[in-house]
């Protein structure tokens, strides 16, 4: 599904990226994925079917809290927001995929060059 | 963490999970209607923007699936997530596992068991509406001395002078033969006196009730149960208004009662109902009516008390020559039907269960802490990566929940069969009518058990782990278990000991004291004895008919080869037969109330082999219009003459301070010819009472039954045949005198053996319980043990060393068992036959039998321990 979009987003970064997305402001479950095409300029595509699970473990964990709110369409939607904990997640989690994948990119440089 | 605490989150967990689907389904809406939006302004037709907007949210199930997975795991603390983990954990170590789930089951299945009983017997209460207010009615002369019955004129007093009940009504049991069908099973019925149905509360279900005039002439009219019109009537509808004949007498049927009709005084006299006009006489002080009373509703307990007081005082003031001084007095079902003997046996039984529950609880408690302490290693890692102790604690007691919840299943179901067996092994233990059957309170009881002893269990695990030093099992690695772990379980020992002897010593004494009870010689020869009951007789025997017909039966018996001597008497020896007052002219004041009375056929001293002491047997000479005589035993005589000899004398039988009561014989004097030898006719724990033997021929009462005495093991089949012969209608009961004998035992027999099955389960279990406790101890110490023996300690001091400690707590646990047996002595006495419950023979032996029991369960694993090779254990770690 949606392949003709783009890739699928790596799995264990999906948590990731969700965190990121919502630094700035709190989403709804459509706006975060809309967001995540818009930024990643279609090349990735979130499935559903995982990004609501992605969200409730982020909520168990404490790193983002839910409400209920009116959207601009004047419907109620759950809005996801990152906690303190998130944001602090966050960083951890950045500074971790900055390593990673520094690595991983000097290895495959390497092995093209 | 407290119960509450961990309650409230499994509540708040299954709550959570409503909320969880609602908000998803919500969710999901508003997911699919955003991108349903986005395809519509794409230029997609509104279907094909749904359709695609759905293709592309995937399937709403899965998500739905996946989603409640995440939330799961939010609540990895959740009561699903600790029962899949306990099970794991159980499934793990199954020999554990099987072991707790067993010896709980068991222990749960017997006291369920019994608690199913107890519950059918005393605690349910009647299938009858508002029983809370139904009440028989009786007379009490002192507090230990009451029947549940009135004289008539006691009756019609309580009748129409109470203020206490709503409605009274006196009833008779009676059975009779339906219309022509004499030949086959009587039906069992009552005479119902006015007020019945407002004291049951149920009126017919067709027709109507009696009406005052047929109650006052006790009219030819019938009421039928249920199932007599349906199983001989064919369920006529028309049946209201037409005769049927009960006995060859026309009765019109006014009603048919219920289905769910019960009458729980006599349960199998309820195939129809008649009239019965109660009219009370002044010389008739025989407790002979059967009174039963509703209550008025909501009536304070200490007014129907005065009420019934000043009703007592007005009934003796209204009746000056009624010479009875006792008082009215209401029974519960319980206490009027069930007996305070039985209740109390139950008592026993349940409160024996009870203790073999706690040594069950104990020993399974016992085998999770020597669990928790090899887990110990398991339980720091855990703690190490981040499990709080709560965390730990919460686990172990779910653990201990699951343990027991699947015991408690095990044990109902196990239940159910042990009441099979119990009943079985008791015919006859539990009145009528008590269905003992598995029910909401039956099982509240197993899920209370089962509840109560899984948060023991989990504490008992959880506990001694919460407070380890975990980090320290870590490092030194897990040996010695933890102090409070060790103390805990010398504490179970100690426990599991004293409750074992006291269960013991209790079953030792009823077994010895049974022993004694059957070992008494009734005083009578019950060996080569056969009694024939001759049951109900047609119809149309009168007394007249009936005594030829019993005298042409003695004939035919007699002559029957193998028979040495036949007679005839009113009922069996050790069952209940009538009394009445009997007085001698010359010492009135000593005249006795209730004097066992037999009218007996020649030659029933002679079937029943008791000697004769003095003075001759009856002849063919003692027959009606010639002297009134009689033959006394020894106790009527040591009563009245004591050692001089009664015969010659003269004694009034129903003569009862000064004037002649209602008596079988007449108002003349009757002339004592001989003394029989006593027997224990009434029991063989009770003492002769006073009993007094006259002839038939002069004076008789009732159906007899036929005492034999013969060799030949074919008396039965043979008497049985002669008996039909003489008269087809007939259904003889043949049975052996002996077997009469040991029934009248059944009692005892059966409280012996369950008390003693309870100790003998309970004593296996404390053995397994000390057993358990010496091996792991061994276990643990199993390089402490190498050490010694390399070091050259002898055998017998390791086996000492290791065991010292569990055997010191086993003698204090029997030692304060014993003090505390010594304490609920009381309890047994009444049960006792001949015999003190301080009995030295037997106290001994129960000590004795338990320090077999303990030495063999620590022999076991001690011998392991120093049979071992010292460099083996040593290398082990």
């Amino acid at each position: 599904m949606a392949d003709d979009r783009g890739g699928e987003v790596i799995k264990g970064t999906l948590e990731m990226i969700v965190l990121e997305v919502l630094q700035h402001e709190p989403m709804h479950g459509w706006g975060i994925t809309e967001l995540i095409e818009r930024r990643s300029q279609g090349l990735l595509s979130v499935n559903q079917g995982s990004l609501y699970p992605a969200l409730y473990r982020l909520v168990a964990r404490g790193w983002v809290s839910s409400a209920w709110q009116t959207t601009e369409n004047n419907r109620q939607a759950r809005y996801y927001s990152l906690t303190r904990a998130g944001r602090r997640q966050l960083a951890a989690e950045r500074a971790q995929w900055e390593k990673l994948s520094r690595g991983v990119n000097l290895i495959l440089g390497g092995a093209r060059a | 963490m407290t119960w509450r605490e961990w309650w409230s989150r499994v509540r708040g967990s299954l709550r959570r999970d409503e909320t969880l689907e609602r908000e998803m389904e919500r969710e999901m809406a508003h997911h699919l209607e955003m991108a349903t939006r986005r395809n519509l302004d794409r230029g997609l037709t509104p279907e094909a923007a749904r359709r695609q907007a759905k293709l592309a949210f995937g399937s709403a199930e899965a998500f739905k699936e996946e989603a409640r997975e995440a939330h799961r795991a939010r609540t990895a603390e959740s009561l699903v997530s600790d029962v899949r983990f306990a099970l794991r954990s159980l499934r793990r170590s199954p020999a554990f596992t099987i072991a707790a789930v067993l010896t709980l089951a068991l222990g749960i299945g017997a006291s369920a068991a019994i608690f199913t009983v107890v519950n059918a017997v005393l605690l349910r209460p009647l299938p009858i509406p508002q029983p809370e207010d139904f009440r028989y009615v009786g007379w009490a002369w002192a507090p230990n001395n009451h029947i549940p019955a009135l004289t008539d004129l006691q009756y019609e007093f309580v009748r129409d002078h109470n203020r206490v009940f709503d409605a009274v009504a006196a009833y008779r049991t009676q059975e009779v033969h339906l219309g022509d069908e004499s030949a086959a099973q009587p039906i069992r019925g009552l005479r119902v006196s006015s007020g019945f149905f407002g004291t049951m509360g149920i009126p017919p279900r067709l027709g109507r009730g009696f009406e005052a005039n047929e109650l006052e002439t006790e009219a030819p009219v019938v009421i039928l149960s249920d199932h007599v019109w349906r199983t001989r009537l064919g369920a006529d509808s028309g049946i209201l208004g037409r005769q049927i004949r009960l006995d060859g007498e026309p009765r019109t049927v006014v009603g048919v009662l219920p289905p769910e009709f019960h009458f729980p005084a006599a349960p199998e006299h309820t195939g129809y109902l008649v009239p019965l006009a109660v009219r009370g006489n002044p010389n008739d002080e025989g407790h002979n009516t059967d009174v039963i009373g509703r209550l008025r509703h909501g009536t304070p307990d200490a007014m129907r008390d005065a009420d019934l007081r000043s009703l007592s005082a007005a009934f003796r003031a209204a009746h000056p020559s009624v010479t009875d001084t006792g008082s009215f007095r209401l029974f519960t079902h319980v206490e009027a039907y069930v007996g305070s003997a039985l209740e109390r046996t139950l008592w026993l039984l349940f409160g024996a269960i009870s203790l073999v529950l706690l040594i069950a609880c104990a020993n399974t408690a016992t085998l999770l802490l020597v669990r928790a302490a090899a887990r110990q290693r398991e339980i720091a890692v855990r703690v190490s990566i981040g499990a709080g102790p709560r965390r730990i604690l919460q686990q172990l007691l779910t653990e201990g929940l699951v343990l027991s919840s699947i015991a408690a299943t095990l044990g109902v179901l196990l239940s159910i069969v042990a009441l099979r067996v119990f009943l079985a092994a008791a015919p006859g233990a539990l009145p009528a009518g008590a269905e003992a059957g598995v029910d909401a309170r039956v099982l509240a009881f197993a899920v209370a058990i089962s509840a109560v002893t899984g948060v023991a269990f989990g504490l008992a695990a959880g506990i001694p782990a919460y407070r380890a030093r975990l980090q320290s099992v870590l490092l030194g690695g897990a040996h010695g278990g933890t102090a409070g772990g060790r103390r805990l379980r010398d504490a179970l020992v100690f426990l599991q000991t004293a409750v074992a002897i006291v269960l013991l010593a209790g079953a030792s004494l009823l077994a010895a004291s049974f022993t004694r009870l059957i070992r008494v010689d009734p005083g009578f020869d019950a060996d080569r004895v056969v009694a024939v009951g001759l049951g109900r007789l047609p119809p149309e025997y009168d007394a007249a008919r009936r005594e030829l017909l019993v005298n042409r039966l003695l004939e035919r018996v007699r002559a029957l080869p193998g028979v040495e001597h036949v007679a005839a008497a009113p009922n069996l020896p050790l069952e209940r037969g009538l009394n009445f007052p009997i007085d001698v002219p010359e010492r009135p004041e000593l005249a006795i109330g209730a004097v066992e009375l037999r009218f007996v056929s020649p030659g029933y001293l002679a079937t029943l082999g008791i000697p004769l002491r003095g003075g001759r047997h009856f002849d063919d000479g003692d027959v009606a219009g010639a002297e009134p005589v009689a033959i006394v035993n020894e106790a009527f005589a040591r009563h009245f003459w004591q050692e001089a000899s009664p015969v010659g004398r003269s004694i009034r039988i129903g003569h009862f301070r000064d004037r002649w009561r209602i008596g079988p014989a007449g108002r003349h004097e009757t002339r004592v010819i001989g003394v029989a030898a006593d027997i224990h006719e009434v029991g063989l724990d009770r003492p002769a009472r006073p009993t007094v033997l006259v002839p038939r021929a002069q004076n008789a009462e009732g159906t007899p039954v036929l005492l034999v005495r013969g060799e030949t093991t074919a008396l039965p089949g043979v008497l049985r045949k002669e008996i039909v012969a003489e008269e087809p209608r007939l259904a003889p009961v043949v049975q052996r005198l002996s077997r009469v004998v040991s029934r009248s035992v059944a009692a005892p027999r059966f409280r012996t053996m369950l008390v003693g099955a309870f100790a003998g389960f309970a004593l296996l279990l404390a053995g397994i319980g000390i057993y358990g406790v010496i091996a792991s101890g061994v276990q643990h110490r199993r390089r402490e043990i190498a050490l010694r023996l390399a070091l050259g300690a002898s055998g017998a001091a390791v086996a000492t060393a290791v065991s010292r400690r569990c055997l010191a707590h086993v003698a204090a646990g029997a030692l304060v068992g014993l003090i505390g047996f010594w304490g609920m002595r009381r309890v047994l006495t009444s049960w006792l036959f001949d015999m003190t419950p301080g009995d030295p023979l037997v106290l001994t032996g129960t000590v004795a039998m338990l320090a077999l029991v303990a030495g063999f369960a620590s022999w076991i694993p001690t011998r392991r321990a120093t049979r071992v090779d010292p460099a083996t254990s040593l290398r082990l770690d």
